[in-house]
């Protein structure tokens, strides 16, 4: 009890101590790492100065050329004032307690400590390997700019700000993370996001309690409205353009160290299926493919459950034309159409799994095995349909036409449960299901805003920021269910050519 | 509390999918009926049914599965063909019924009445009767592309009736014209010609009671009463000796003695008004548009004339086959033409005729037939 | 029990969203057979009959509306209190919650009714009842914004089916409508009173009045969503008249299922399996609205939470639909709730309007 309140005092109020003591009582609560290094010089009689770091996470040529030897060189009395004089370095922190000296190192700090003296002075050093930024892997563009973020806090921010040359452009800094801590920045443009918005999702990050987290997925997951939904309520993307236009949106970005990719909030069932390329492209492509993407979705989740409802209790519904092909290739089949289904899907689900864990060039040929070689002898075999090898592709595929590889893999899950409650109730399954899927989103919340944002609450001016794409000029106003500070863009069409012309007449 | 709640919830869920549903009807288990015949068997004292099924099999050979089973009842009938297959039988997508003119001219409302109350079959199954027993008839083995028997019936029919070359005969506007007061079922008769079924022309209903058949020929008037046309085609024949004085002939032919035109693109409409109530008179006005399309003697159509001609030929033609057409609903008391139906709209609810009173009157039934005949143009050359 | 509600500003809705509401509450189940009904008393006349009960509905729903705006900021039970004092109050309304509970119990049954008729022959009442109370108790728990979003979304997802009846209207036969106002003084009322029947729902607003944003428009988007149900009504049963013979239309049972027949398309024939499934998305918003009401009413009457009062209502309703298996038993239970609505619904606010009107020159006085 003694000794426990005697070692509190000495953490708590070490200085002034000598070198040595220092050394001890940082090595002692860095748990003896060998890349703890501490390093002692004289700079006269009296006075003797020491240096303290991690060397793994110090940048050593600058705390040689930059500290160290200025320090060596000085040969006069030094003070903090005078060692902050002739460091080029921004301002150092002071500290006094041995537990904050541990949490400055620990970021790649270095403790410089005058004998004697009440208070040491860090300076933050950290050796990042910075990495350029490369083209972006899982959300890949045709048309756009082919940058992704990187691993490097920094260098997303260096991004950020580079792509928005904005005063306005506010930066929040946290550490998120009790035992370790992950920097952790809010991004938000302060005359458009909503501060209602901004305070809870500052709130969700402050008032995190955990561990650690390993990078922004888990924890866009940790502060997600609905932790048990099988959907998504924060958008994490890797794409810079897509972050910084969300922001220009109203939005709210948030980067994590160490973390490829972004976090962007509230937002949307609907986001799920924008991509930044729908904005590059002329507005008829934009808006065609998104509507696609729609219907791709709706098409994936809804067409293998069809089949099996309509073949195990629903062939009253089944075209005169297409009665003969389904039963001629289901005539072979031994299994239930549901089981033939689920087979099939989890087939396709093995292939796309084994692809994507195996490296690329293996996992090209395993796709090609997989989907050929595979799919035939299913067929020949007489596993399963031909049809049926049709459908489950076509949702497969349409499964994949979502930007988000989140939100496709979701609906591919979502699809399982489907196929399996249609394989019992038929069409009132497949219903039912359709029906608990709109009430969960319904009840669904991103950042404690409507998640079917603009259908309902129904905002008609805000389809063209989710279901459709109108050209640049009609587009005039922000998606007015993020509830951004500003709807209107500032933007005068008056000096459009088509508009200056508008009262004239033809050929006049 | 959540907790408790989600895990009653998720229990329920397993519960129900695993009680699920008993009825499974997986489709290659089925025996599918696509259409089924009814005739009267040889002792006459029940029925015989012959259904024709779908066969599935990768072979793609043959998929047309016919089974013949009798029984007193349609529904005895049905279940006795259950058993002769290994298939479960299903009617969902029955797509025609046929009623040998036997037994149609005993009546077939109960069997028709069977398959309005199953809700698994659709209304608009198509209703005929045919010319020989419905047995021989099913049993035609040439039925061009399509894969089943009932399936080539459905297409038939359907091609006839886009082409307005019969009349609607669906399950529904059978019940529709049976339940009416004053209106009496028409429906196409099939035969079997070269073991291909054909369309041979319509049987007249008195309720449910075939009694009389028509000729493909007389259908085209038949239907012209009846509906609207659009796009049909009919052929009108005059003696050539009226148009002498100023033909041309073509060769020496032999039957220079008659004068045919076709006529194709016809579009006509028939309005049926009351006249007069007292007496049951109607005024029956036709109106007649068409184009010829082949003409048997070499007229000079560029002359109004001659095109006046034809056209008051044709129309005289059109009111006396009318006329002759109605003439013999009367005399066989059958009202295809919703006559009756039409002449109770014009009364209040207890003044209007009923059902055996409209029977005893429509014979008594006063037409003024009245056609209006265009002939529009008559192809490239003159 | 406090007699003014307060809702929070967040939970609140836009008026608009109250044509949706009464829209989905009042087209259901009883669509269905409502065009045979109607035919049985009206004939031919019946458009005539949805034309005049139509009047009547907004009529009602004009007073309804006048009592909540002359109360002020308060539902039905609060009016109750506060007319008829704490106990005859809390009395009216316990009769209002068993109403609202039979009418909940005779749409699962008529639901069931018809899945087992055209889907399933032989599926447990039990088993209808868990697929529907599943979704309304998932749906209640999320709250009023969770409710009228089903039923604005519900509504976008169901409005097409009124396009179908394009291909029936097209086979209709317009002599059947002759001759017109065939009807006598008896046939009116009769078929009034059968249509009102079908038009039960539009007691939903005395309860979801303090949740609407901008009050002053509340009544024009509730007399739009009547409109709007009248309209669709009124296109059923003409298309039923016409589409039927006389004496046909009058043994079909579910006239409107069976127009659906006949439509196909070329990638899904038999459209009327699709609508008997497709159906759900029809009756769940009523099952939610109902169910809401029993319980926001237990809520308001004797503070029971919601959260648990819902488990009573759905698994209560769902034993009660076991013991009603025959058709003559449903009908004729659905016939003493339908009965008892007509008081709830349409003579109930005749009697709070004098409250009203005394209420309002008093406070014009003041």
């Amino acid at each position: 009890m003694k000794r426990k309140s005697k070692q509190k005092k000495q953490q708590g109020n070490l200085f002034p101590c000598s070198l040595e003591d220092v050394k001890t009582a940082l090595s002692q609560s860095m748990n003896d790492n060998p890349d703890f290094y501490a390093k002692f010089i004289d700079i006269s009689d009296q006075q003797r100065i020491g240096f303290y770091y991690i060397s793994s996470i110090t940048d050593d040529k600058v705390l040689y050329n930059q500290i160290v030897s200025t320090l060596m060189e000085a040969k006069k009395y030094l003070d903090y004032k005078s060692i902050d004089n002739m460091i080029p370095l921004p301002e150092p922190t002071k500290e006094k307690k041995v537990d904050k000296i541990d949490d400055h190192l620990l970021q790649g700090a270095v403790c410089i400590y005058i004998e004697n003296e009440t208070s040491c002075v860090n300076y933050f050093i950290p050796r990042q390997e910075k990495r350029p930024p490369e083209a972006p892997e899982t959300e890949s563009l045709i048309f756009g700019p082919q940058v992704a973020f990187t691993g490097s806090i920094e260098t997303n921010v260096n991004i950020v700000r580079n792509m928005v040359d904005s005063k306005q452009l506010k930066i929040e800094k946290f550490l998120v993370g009790e035992k370790i801590p992950t920097e952790v920045q809010m991004v938000y443009l302060d005359d458009l996001a909503n501060d209602d918005v901004i305070n809870e999702f500052r709130n969700r990050l402050t008032g995190l309690e955990v561990e650690d987290i390993l990078n922004s997925s888990t924890l866009s997951q940790k502060i997600e409205d609905n932790p048990y939904s099988i959907f998504p309520q924060l958008l994490v993307t890797e794409l810079p353009d897509r972050f910084t236009y969300s922001l220009k949106e109203g939005k709210i970005g948030v980067l994590v160290d160490n973390s490829h990719t972004s976090i962007i909030g509230p937002i949307t069932f609907t986001s799920f299926f924008e991509s930044t390329e729908d904005l590059y492209s002329r507005w008829t492509i934009g808006a065609f493919i998104r509507l696609m993407r729609i219907m791709a979705m709706v098409l994936s989740i809804s067409m293998t459950p069809l089949y099996v409802a309509a073949l195990t209790y629903h062939y009253e519904v089944i075209p005169e034309a297409l009665l003969l092909a389904l039963g001629e290739s289901r005539s072979r089949v031994p299994f239930p159409p549901l089981f033939e289904t689920l087979l099939l899907e989890t087939l396709m689900e093995f292939i796309r799994e084994a692809g994507a864990r195996l490296p690329t060039k293996v996992g090209q040929t395993m796709g090609i095995v997989g989907g050929i070689v595979v799919g035939q002898a299913v067929v020949q075999a007489g596993f399963t349909s031909n049809i049926l090898i049709i459908l489950v592709a076509l949702s497969a595929l349409a499964s994949f036409t979502t930007p988000s590889y989140l939100m496709g893999s979701a609906l591919r899950i979502v699809r399982f449960s489907i196929i399996l409650i249609s394989g019992v109730f038929g069409f009132v399954g497949f219903f039912f299901a359709m029906a608990f899927i709109l009430i969960h989103l319904l009840r669904l919340r991103s950042l404690e805003l409507p998640y079917t944002a603009p259908f309902y609450p129904f905002q008609y001016k805000d389809l063209d920021e989710s279901l459709i794409r109108l050209p640049y000029v009609l587009d005039r106003n922000r998606a007015k269910s993020n509830l951004p500070k500003k709807v209107g863009r500032n933007a005068s069409r008056s000096q459009h050519p088509i508009f200056r012309t508008s009262k004239k007449d033809i050929d006049e | 509390m959540k907790h408790k709640i989600k895990s009653i919830l998720l229990i329920l869920l397993t519960t129900l999918l695993l009680a699920g549903c008993a009825e499974e009807r997986i489709l290659e288990e089925l025996g599918i009926i696509t259409a089924y015949g009814l005739d009267i068997n040889e002792n006459g004292d029940g029925l015989l049914g012959s259904i024709a099924t779908y066969q599935f099999s990768q072979q793609r050979t043959n998929e047309n599965q016919l089974i013949f089973s009798t029984g007193r009842t349609a529904r005895e009938v049905y279940s006795n063909a259950d058993s002769k297959t290994a298939k479960q039988l299903v009617n969902g997508q029955l797509r025609a019924g046929l009623f040998g003119q036997e037994l149609a001219r005993r009546g077939i409302m109960p069997y028709v009445d069977g398959l309005m109350r199953n809700p698994l079959i659709s209304d608009s199954v198509y209703i005929t009767v045919t010319d020989l027993p419905a047995y021989d008839v099913i049993n035609a083995t040439d039925f061009e592309e399509a894969p089943n028997i009932g399936t080539y019936i459905y297409r038939l029919l359907e091609h006839a009736i886009v082409n307005e070359n019969v009349v609607q005969s669906t399950m529904h506007e059978f019940v529709k014209n049976f339940m009416k007061v004053g209106a009496d079922p028409v429906v196409p008769l099939l035969t079997k010609e070269n073991d291909k079924i054909i369309i041979r022309g319509i049987g007249l209903f008195q309720d449910d009671r075939l009694v009389e058949t028509v000729d493909i020929f007389d259908t085209f008037f038949y239907r012209l009463i009846l509906d609207e046309y659009e796009r049909a085609e009919s052929r009108f024949t005059f003696p050539a000796d009226d148009y002498e004085t100023d033909l041309n002939n073509y060769g020496q032919g032999e039957n220079n003695d008659q004068l045919s035109v076709s006529v194709h693109q016809i579009r006509s409409n028939t309005d049926i008004k009351l006249a007069d109530a007292s007496d049951f008179s109607f005024d029956v006005d036709i109106t007649f548009e068409g184009r010829i399309t082949e003409i048997t003697l070499n007229l000079d159509l560029s002359d109004p004339e001659i095109l006046k001609k034809l056209e008051e030929d044709i129309k005289e033609q059109l009111e006396d086959k009318v006329n002759e057409i109605l003439a013999k609903t009367k005399e066989l008391n059958v009202d295809p033409f919703g006559i009756g139906a039409l002449y109770n709209t014009h009364f209040k609810k207890d003044e209007q005729l009923s059902a055996t009173e409209m029977r005893e009157n429509y014979p008594d039934f006063q037409f003024n037939v009245n056609a209006d005949v265009k002939i529009m143009r008559y192809g490239i050359t003159e | 029990m406090k007699h003014t509600v307060n809702i929070p500003d967040q939970l609140k809705f836009r008026a608009a969203y109250l044509f949706f509401v009464l829209y989905t509450i009042m087209v259901g189940v009883g669509f269905v057979p409502y065009p045979r009904d109607v035919y049985e008393v009206a004939g031919q006349d019946s458009w005539l009959i949805v034309i005049l009960a139509g009047i009547l509905v907004h009529l009602v729903m004009m007073i309804i509306i006048f009592c909540l705006k002359s109360y002020g900021n308060t539902d039905l039970h609060g009016i109750l209190q506060q007319t008829f004092g704490r106990w005859i109050g809390k009395l009216i309304g316990y009769l209002f919650i068993i109403y609202f509970f039979l009418v909940y119990v005779t749409i699962l049954m008529k639901y069931t009714e018809f899945i087992r008729t055209f889907i399933f022959p032989s599926i447990a009442e039990w088993v209808v009842a868990a697929l529907c109370s599943f979704l309304v108790v998932y749906c209640i728990y999320g709250g009023i914004r969770a409710i009228i979003g089903t039923s604005f979304i519900f509504y976008l997802l169901t409005f097409w089916l009124n396009f179908l009846f394009f291909e029936p209207a097209t086979l209709m036969d317009f002599n059947n409508f002759q001759p017109m106002f065939d009807i006598d003084s008896k046939g009116v009322i009769q078929g009034i009173q059968i249509t009102a029947y079908t038009l039960l729902g539009i007691e939903v607003i005395w309860m979801l009045y303090p949740y609407v944003h901008n009050q002053k428009r509340t009544m024009l988007y509730s007399q739009l969503g009547i409109l709007g149900v009248i309209l669709s009504l009124l296109s059923g049963v003409v298309i039923s008249i016409g589409y039927f013979a006389p004496n046909q239309l009058i043994e079909q049972i579910w006239p409107i299922l069976t127009i659906y027949k006949i439509i196909s398309f070329p990638f899904f024939e038999r459209f009327d399996i699709f609508v008997v499934s497709f159906w759900k998305f029809i009756i769940l918003p009523n099952l939610i609205f109902y169910a809401w009401l029993i319980t926001r009413s237990l809520k308001r009457v004797n503070n029971i939470k919601q959260k648990h009062s819902i488990w009573v209502v759905v698994v209560l309703s769902s034993t009660f639909i076991m013991f009603f298996k025959s058709r003559e038993a449903i009908n004729q239970f659905v016939e003493i709730s339908a009965e008892i609505g007509i008081y709830f619904v349409y003579v109930f606010p005749f009697l709070i309007l004098p409250f009203a009107i005394y209420r309002r020159i008093r406070g014009a006085n003041k």
